[in-house]
């Protein structure tokens, strides 16, 4: 598994997902069953990114634009035909419903393969949209080309002439009871009701007799003051009926004759049918991801080779989840830019400087690649990788019921067994549960296995020590750094945290030289309102502390 | 005047028929429309709302009232009841309103016969079922109200309604009397003069000579008390509920006769007042008046004085009894004679 769900989640992927939103059935379920393209599968990978590069290029030119939309237009409206498919196929019979939402898909496949033609260029080059014209000329005897359906004469000549012949029984049937019936009604002086009876109050005896002893009644039913007749039938009108029940018999059978024959008819073509609907899916898959990547205004990612050492480069990249939240807030996003190679690199800086936010941009960027889609930044460069896993704080460690370090080695023993694969591994503040001294000793006993093995992985941590390490890859948050004193005393009013989001300078750079991580806790704790006497305390301790450290 | 006359002199596009009980004749009322508007070859559609007991039979899954349907009409019914229709029918698109018994579909009578009618569950899904029908060239559009919540504010979204009643509607005649009077009075209530200001409301809201302002409450359920409290006044005001008006706001105002005499109701239309007739009685009579942003324009009243479960009535005492006190509005009892209403010569 490329991700665990818990790393789709911290990494925003399945918000990401949610954001790619194709309009058919067929789409919509393909979107569920997609794989990632693992290390090895470049080429495949390169073919879809083509398609969804191709569509894009449509989208973004006003002469093939519309043509795209009317394809997604018709796509959202295509009826899912899955169901019925996988029934006629093991001998089902089709319902009329179901012959009329076929139709509808075949009139949707000609009107999209229509749009197709009108682009000339077919963007996704293995997609391939059959015709089917003895199934359209089947639902459609007529040659209407209206998209209704209904078994009309036309299906079958047998059909035709029990329906005339019902419809001839019929208004023998109706001229016959009319007759009866005036003639009934008239006899006993009475009207029928819109059930056909007639009613007569209990206490008439007169009209009781009369009725009754026309012969032409039979009692319906009573209550308490009422008696209801209905007319005995003549045997003429018998007969009718008898005949009228038999031939709707015989067009309820004609009927089913003409759905089996049809259905046997799709059967013999459900293979090609179930290849059309795989390609739609294919393609409103394809575009949907081409809308998202105009969306994101987002760009193709270059992969590269497997058989070469991992790397990951990313220029002004974005977070979409992040971007939106901050959008929100009336904020913007700050591009991030960062390069990493296999091996360790590592992130320092200023607290709330955005180190996690590049780390699952990092994860995030290398799971879309993967799953075929553009990404949000300038330009993007990776491998594929076999995992991209994600150790990040506390996250849900008191649903575990562990405590926050035994968490912490949990996911970092977890972590360890996937490092000699080709994989992608983010850790959020490396063992920072415990004591600093444990804890940094066993950071810097993590980071140096990790060196050394074929997996990239990306750390922020607080700790010295692990800069200074000879070969890992050392980026610093910007941060406050370049904010003098007095500016800082100017934006200590009263919406702090605001205030230092607008102070603090998301940007990386890369440190080349062995260097003091950046002592800038204190003051981001200033800005959040810490009381000064304690601040004050606290610079005294570190000074103290940097000065014991000189004369060692 | 038959009833089909009534719709066809208003020139009416869309009625829709609801129910006061089961077996209330609902079924009966919109055949006898059909077969009446045949002469005219009115091109006719049909749909119904909601569900009541008889519609959906939870063992076979049959919507069971059959509606007998001539050549040429269109239907916004669901799937499952095309498949078990007499009625020849032709599938002439899907809507995407999906039922218990499948989408419905749009569809048209290309042999007569007797269908099964299953529409849209929501209001707004059969507003558009009636659009679409109109569109397709229907002239009347009829909706068969279900007994359920929905299925009763069908009423809403036609132009004109049919109320039938009947010997389920109560256990003695003074019930059944008064609550299709009920019903009735409350379809009928005049229109507010604040309509447009207050349609988009989402809280209650007290209007005085000095001002409107909108109350802390979204709905009245649960504190009637405190609603009365805010709204008191002892000058003449007016309260628009946006939601459910209900027994337990009204009573409370009942219970202050001083500040009720001083009190307009106002809702957004009859459908959302769930009074009962005895609490409403009260209110009015000590001097509280209400008001509804639309009212429902009845047409007639038809009647089915028997009821499958035992009790019925004299049919003639009991429509007479009813067309008395609902004149002049047309009382019709359609099995006794269809060609006019209750006590026309």
């Amino acid at each position: 598994m490329l991700l665990s769900p818990e790393a789709r989640q911290i990494l925003g992927f399945d918000y990401c997902l949610q954001q790619l939103k194709p309009l058919s059935p067929y789409g919509q379920a393909l979107k569920t069953q997609v794989v990632p393209f693992a290390p090895g599968q470049e080429a495949e990978l390169n073919q879809e990114l083509d398609a969804v590069e191709g569509l894009l290029l449509l989208l973004a030119d006003s002469t093939t634009e519309g043509h795209i939309l009317k394809i997604r237009h018709y796509l959202a409206q295509m009826p899912d035909w899955r169901e019925p498919l996988n029934r006629v196929a093991a001998g089902g019979i089709l319902s009329d419903v179901e012959l009329f939402s076929l139709k509808q898909n075949l009139l949707f496949i000609i009107a999209i393969k229509f749009s197709l033609k009108e682009i000339k260029s077919n963007p996704l080059s293995g997609l391939s949209l059959p015709d089917f014209p003895l199934l359209m000329r089947l639902l459609d005897p007529d040659k209407t080309d209206s998209p209704s359906f209904y078994l009309s004469d036309s299906f079958s000549e047998r059909l035709a002439e029990v329906r005339s012949k019902i419809r001839e029984h019929q208004r023998t049937w109706n001229r016959l009871t009319d007759n009866v019936r005036s003639k009934a009604a008239e006899h006993v002086g009475l009207k029928f009701n819109p059930s056909g009876e007639i009613s007569v109050p209990r206490h008439d005896r007169n009209i009781r007799m009369r009725v009754e002893s026309s012969k032409l009644f039979t009692v319906s039913r009573e209550t308490y003051t009422d008696i209801y007749y209905e007319l005995k039938p003549t045997s003429q009108e018998q007969a009718v009926a008898l005949e009228l029940e038999r031939l709707e018999k015989q067009e309820a059978e004609e009927s089913e004759k003409v759905r089996t024959r049809l259905s046997q008819a799709v059967r013999r073509e459900s293979d090609k049918l179930r290849r059309a609907l795989q390609s739609l899916a294919t393609l409103d898959l394809a575009v949907s991801k081409a809308v998202l990547a105009l969306e994101w205004n987002g760009s193709r990612p270059v992969v590269l080779a497997s058989t070469s050492p991992l790397v990951l480069l990313m220029e002004e990249a974005r977070h979409p989840k992040v971007e939106a939240d901050l959008a929100a807030q009336g904020k913007t996003f700050v591009p991030i830019s960062i390069c990493l190679a296999q091996g360790v690199s590592l992130i320092t800086g200023a607290n709330m400087g955005g180190k996690t936010v590049t780390l699952r941009a990092v994860g995030l960027l290398a799971a879309l690649t993967a799953y075929g889609m553009f990404v949000p930044a300038e330009h993007f460069v990776v491998s594929l990788v076999t995992h991209i896993a994600i150790l990040a704080g506390d996250y849900r460690a008191e649903l575990t019921g562990l405590s926050r370090f035994g968490h912490e080695v949990a996911g970092l023993n977890n972590l360890l067994t996937l490092a000699p694969e080709r994989a992608l591994l983010l850790i959020d503040e490396l063992a920072s549960s415990t004591n600093p001294v444990e804890g940094s000793a066993l950071a810097q006993a993590v980071v140096e296995h990790l060196h050394e093995q074929p997996s990239l992985s990306l750390l922020t941590t607080h700790y010295d020590r692990l800069a200074d390490l000879p070969g890992v890859a050392h980026w610093q948050v910007i941060g406050l750094s370049q904010v003098h004193g007095n500016e800082l005393q100017e934006y200590l009013s009263s919406d702090s945290l605001q205030e230092l989001s607008e102070l603090m300078d998301y940007r990386l750079s890369r440190v080349e030289s062995p260097r003091a991580i950046p002592r800038e806790a204190l003051r981001v704790a200033r800005y959040l309102g810490l009381p000064d006497s304690v601040l004050q305390r606290a610079t005294e301790l570190v000074q103290r502390t940097q000065r014991r450290r000189t004369t060692v | 005047m038959r009833i089909y006359d009534l719709i066809k002199q208003a020139r009416f596009r869309s009625v829709s028929v609801v129910g006061l009980a089961k077996n209330a004749g609902k079924t009966v009322t919109l055949n006898s429309i059909i077969k009446q508007s045949a002469g005219d070859a009115v091109l006719l559609g049909l749909s119904s709302i909601g569900y009541d007991g008889e519609k959906l039979d939870v063992l076979s899954r049959l919507a069971k009232p059959r509606i007998a349907v001539r050549e040429g009409t269109l239907l916004a019914t669901a799937a499952d009841t095309i498949l078990r229709a007499t009625a020849g029918l032709e599938i002439l698109a899907a809507t995407d309103f999906i039922t218990a018994l499948g989408e419905v579909l749009l569809v048209r009578a290309r042999e007569a016969g007797y269908v099964e009618v299953a529409g849209p569950d929501s209001l707004a899904e059969m507003r558009q079922c009636i659009e679409i029908m109109h569109n397709r060239g229907c002239e009347l559009v009829l909706v068969d109200g279900a007994l359920d919540r929905i299925g009763s504010a069908a009423p809403t979204i036609t132009e004109a309604t049919i109320v039938a009643t009947g010997a389920v509607a109560g256990g003695s005649l003074r019930k059944i009397l008064t609550r299709t009077l009920h019903v009735v009075a409350l379809f009928s209530l005049p229109i507010a003069t604040e309509k447009s200001d207050l349609s988009r409301r989402q809280n209650l809201v007290h209007i005085t000579a000095d001002g409107v302002s909108d109350l802390p409450f979204k709905s009245a359920l649960g504190h009637g008390a405190a609603v009365v409290e805010h709204a008191s006044s002892a000058t003449p005001y007016k309260l628009f509920v946006p939601g459910a008006l209900t027994d337990s706001l009204v009573s409370e105002l009942t219970h202050k006769p001083k500040i009720c005499k001083n009190t307009t109701l106002i809702s957004p239309d009859p459908t959302h007042i769930f009074c009962s007739p005895e609490v409403w009685q009260k209110f009015l009579s000590l001097g509280g008046r209400a008001e509804v942003l639309q009212n429902v324009k009845v047409l007639a009243v038809t009647v089915n004085p028997t009821s499958p479960v035992g009790r019925s009535y004299a049919p003639k005492e009991f429509a007479a009894h009813l067309a008395e006190a609902l004149a002049p509005l047309p009382v019709y009892d359609l099995f006794l004679d269809e060609d006019g209403p209750i006590g026309y010569q």
